[in-house]
């Protein structure tokens, strides 16, 4: 039994926390609301220069060999900074599902032979890759017709950065394809988030681009992961700001944070956030390890075990880190009173981060509902 | 990062789940605030330090293995899931011990720990007054110096156990003329001491659970003094480190009572539970369900459980690598007295018109045990410190937030 993370962990995570500190302040958060993209390629550039990008990818595609023990710190850190960035879709979610595909080229399918050409683009930065995926249990993956009218194999889903992509991994009843920008149609949502890049997603699953091998319950898994390790930063930040701001803050003659009222709303905002903080390390190893059954095959744990431990860990994990950002976003404006209810004031970047990434890859009670599940209720 | 235990950490768990499986009554005991009920428990804590198990964290020549805190998390886990009795020595063992090993003497360490870990010396806390509850450092039970004795006087209230314990552990006011929080001293106090009578009163549910201590010119010998005169508060502010953090309620505790709750969700999903059609209505309402909300109460249990778990083997880590746990120890206990009560209300819920069966009802589920725990769980967020005064721990302590 071993929580600590490594030095180059350690010290990892410590060098992104210093980029987003310097490079991602509320600033420039605010100007990706005006970006066609959405993000800053530019910060992006550097994350692809120091090799973030090949975080994920295996050493024999030119990748660093990291998993998500490796990733799930740099999640908080951006999570912290309310960075928008596609770190996400692209280095938890996109490339470790391109490697696997890769992996699996031998049964010579063309979504195989394609994400070998995909995933060497992604670790460059050449290329960017995005994620749909959706698994059992938190949004049903029936596969949603865009009307009864239209061609009935045309799929319809909310892809984050779909536009702005070159390539997407979209799931359709429980398989992943792999979707060239050409061959789907993108329509904009736009988000209360302003850094969000929304779009509605129209498809049509086409077998020979179907990415064997690869499973999307993991593949989802991996997203919800990172998501709540970014929910945690997150509300991390939003606690801190806020214990500034009541410190500062007076009425009555004295400090809003001498308050009983609003000491125990931060307190509760707290405790929420270290108790949900050691789960989505938790899940993080949980998915390292089974990433690494599912392609060893099993030596101790059945595979189906190791399935349903991962996803209970991931479940309750995202539950708690979910409800962790909620709740900071509720109590932290709540703390900060009409100044934080402001366009101007930074907390809204926050706020609506906190509420679009708390119900992205399932929600709080979405996953609680997919955990009794897989608990047998 | 590996979370997988160590060979010799299964073997350790191996060893303690078998014995539990081998040596657990398998008729639940009495409640320990009978006096029947308190003297099984007793018995049990015999049987559990004859095979080397009611406190295995401690050095070996005081009836331990001096086994790890990760080994230690491991044995409570495995102690809440075999069902085995409560321990009616957790305050000596848990609150009082590990002051003991802190700030007594050598002759003090001798004198009290293995007569404590072997169950013949039951241990209650006597630290509340009528005036002096979550404001503690306003009590005002006097203790006189004369010569090698203190002379007391005054009244202790909420002593859990204290009506059958052998041994109390008092704070007491030594120095009325010094700051609030320096005139104060620990005092280890024989229930026989001349002058001091103990008056059993009720808990919520109906038994003695409780006692008031009433000491009139009760003397006490210096050589019972724990720290030193006037050091009372810093002795007793690291026995509530442990009575908030790790060592009072380890996560093993909550993780079973979660799995027994996972449980009674699958048994009130059962179709089989509903016969046909028309009396399907009347046999859910007799019978409990798992409707959605439970199944989402259910999950949110199950998943604090763990977290709970995960929060304290971090933390072991931290503590075994030399760290302190410090104020972030009222995290925990806000944390798992709320998770307690949750637990327990959800399966009232659930259980419907059956939630209120004591365990004189012969349909009550699980013997009347939920209401039970319930009724238990309730006193989480009051003892030890009110949640509320946690909330000020953290606020204060934690986030840095000014006093007044």
């Amino acid at each position: 039994m071993k929580f600590a993370f490594t030095e180059e962990q350690q010290v990892f995570a410590e060098t992104l926390s210093d980029v987003f500190a310097k490079r991602c302040p509320p600033e420039a958060v605010r100007a990706c609301w005006d970006s066609p993209v959405g993000y800053s390629e530019d910060l992006w550039g550097t994350l692809a220069e120091m090799g973030v990008l090949a975080i994920t990818a295996p050493e024999d595609a030119g990748g660093l060999g990291g998993d998500e023990r490796d990733l799930v710190q740099l999640m908080e850190a951006a999570g912290r900074a309310a960075a928008p960035l596609p770190l996400l879709e692209h280095v938890a979610v996109g490339i470790p599902a391109l490697a696997e595909a890769k992996g699996a080229a031998a049964e010579g399918a063309e979504g195989a032979a394609a994400s070998q050409h995909w995933l060497s683009q992604a670790i460059s930065g050449e290329a960017l890759v995005t994620a749909g995926v959706r698994d059992k249990g938190t949004v049903r993956d029936k596969g949603t017709a865009r009307d009864k009218n239209a061609d009935s194999s045309t799929q319809i889903q909310y892809v984050n950065y779909a536009a702005q992509a070159d390539v997407a991994i979209l799931s359709y009843q429980g398989e992943l394809y792999l979707a060239d920008r050409k061959d789907y149609t993108t329509y904009e949502q736009p988000s209360v988030d302003g850094t969000r890049r929304i779009a509605r997603v129209e498809w049509s699953p086409d077998a020979a681009t179907r990415l064997a091998g690869v499973s999307a319950s993991l593949t989802f898994d991996r997203g919800a992961t990172a998501a709540a390790a970014y929910c945690v930063g997150l509300a991390q930040h939003m606690l801190d700001a806020t214990v500034e701001y009541v410190k500062e803050r007076e009425q009555f003659g004295k400090p809003v944070g001498s308050y009983q009222a609003v000491k125990h709303h931060l307190a509760d905002v707290a405790k929420a956030i270290s108790f949900a903080r050691p789960s989505v390390y938790a899940a993080a190893w949980a998915v390292s390890q089974s990433a690494v059954l599912q392609r060893a095959g099993s030596e101790n744990i059945t595979p189906e075990n190791a399935v349903s431990d991962r996803a209970q860990y991931v479940s309750a994990a995202k539950s708690l880190a979910s409800d962790a950002a909620d709740l900071a976003a509720a109590k932290c404006l709540q703390c900060h009173g009409a100044i934080g209810y402001t366009f101007e004031h930074d907390l809204q970047l926050w706020l609506k981060r906190a509420w679009t990434t708390s119900v992205s890859w399932g929600s709080a009670s979405q996953h609680r509902h997919r955990l009794a599940t897989l608990l047998g209720i | 990062m590996d979370l997988t235990f160590t060979p010799a950490e299964q073997t350790f768990r191996d060893e303690i789940r078998s014995w539990l499986r081998a040596n657990t009554p398998t008729e639940p005991l009495k409640s320990m605030d009978t006096p029947d009920g308190f003297e099984q428990h007793r018995e049990w804590e015999k049987k559990l330090f004859a095979a080397g198990w009611s406190v295995p964290a401690w050095p070996e020549k005081y009836g331990g293995r001096d086994c790890s805190l990760v080994e230690w998390l491991l044995y409570e886990e495995e102690y809440w899931a075999s069902d085995a009795p409560g321990r009616v020595s957790a305050n000596g063992v848990s609150l009082l011990a590990p002051t003991i090993f802190e700030f007594a003497t050598d002759e003090q360490q001798e004198r009290f720990l293995l007569p404590m870990a072997s169950g013949e010396e039951i241990w209650s806390q006597g630290w509340s007054e009528p005036n002096a509850g979550s404001d503690l450092a306003a009590l005002s039970t006097r203790a006189v110096r004369d010569g090698e004795w203190f002379v007391l006087n005054g009244q202790k209230t909420w002593c859990s156990r204290g009506a059958f314990a052998d041994w109390f552990f008092c704070l007491v006011r030594t120095d009325p003329e010094a700051e609030r929080h320096r005139g104060l001293s620990y005092l280890l106090i024989p229930k026989d001491t001349e002058g001091l009578t103990v008056r059993p009163v009720a808990r919520i549910d109906g038994e003695p659970g409780f006692a008031e201590l009433f000491f009139e010119d009760a003397r006490v010998h210096e050589s019972n003094l724990l720290g030193e005169e006037g050091q009372g508060w810093a002795v007793a502010m690291a026995t509530t480190g442990s009575e908030r953090g790790l060592n009072l309620r380890a996560p093993g505790r909550f993780m079973a009572a979660a799995d027994k709750l996972v449980e009674l969700g699958k048994s009130l999903s059962d179709p089989a539970l509903v016969n046909s059609a028309e009396d399907a209505t009347e046999t859910e309402v007799a019978a409990g369900t798992t409707d959605a909300v439970a199944r989402d109460e259910i999950a949110r249990c199950w998943a604090e459980s763990r977290a709970y778990r995960w929060v304290c083997y971090e933390a072991a880590e931290r503590l075994a690598g030399g760290e302190a746990l410090g104020s972030e120890a009222s995290f925990m206990k806000i944390f798992w007295s709320e998770l307690d009560v949750a637990i327990n209300a959800t399966a009232l819920n659930m259980l419907g018109e059956r939630a209120e069966f004591t365990a004189a009802a012969e349909d009550a589920d699980r013997g009347g045990a939920w209401m039970d725990a319930y009724l238990f769980a309730l006193s989480g967020p009051i003892y030890a410190g009110t949640n509320e005064i946690q909330r000020n721990i953290v606020a204060e302590r934690v986030l840095g937030l000014p006093r007044r």
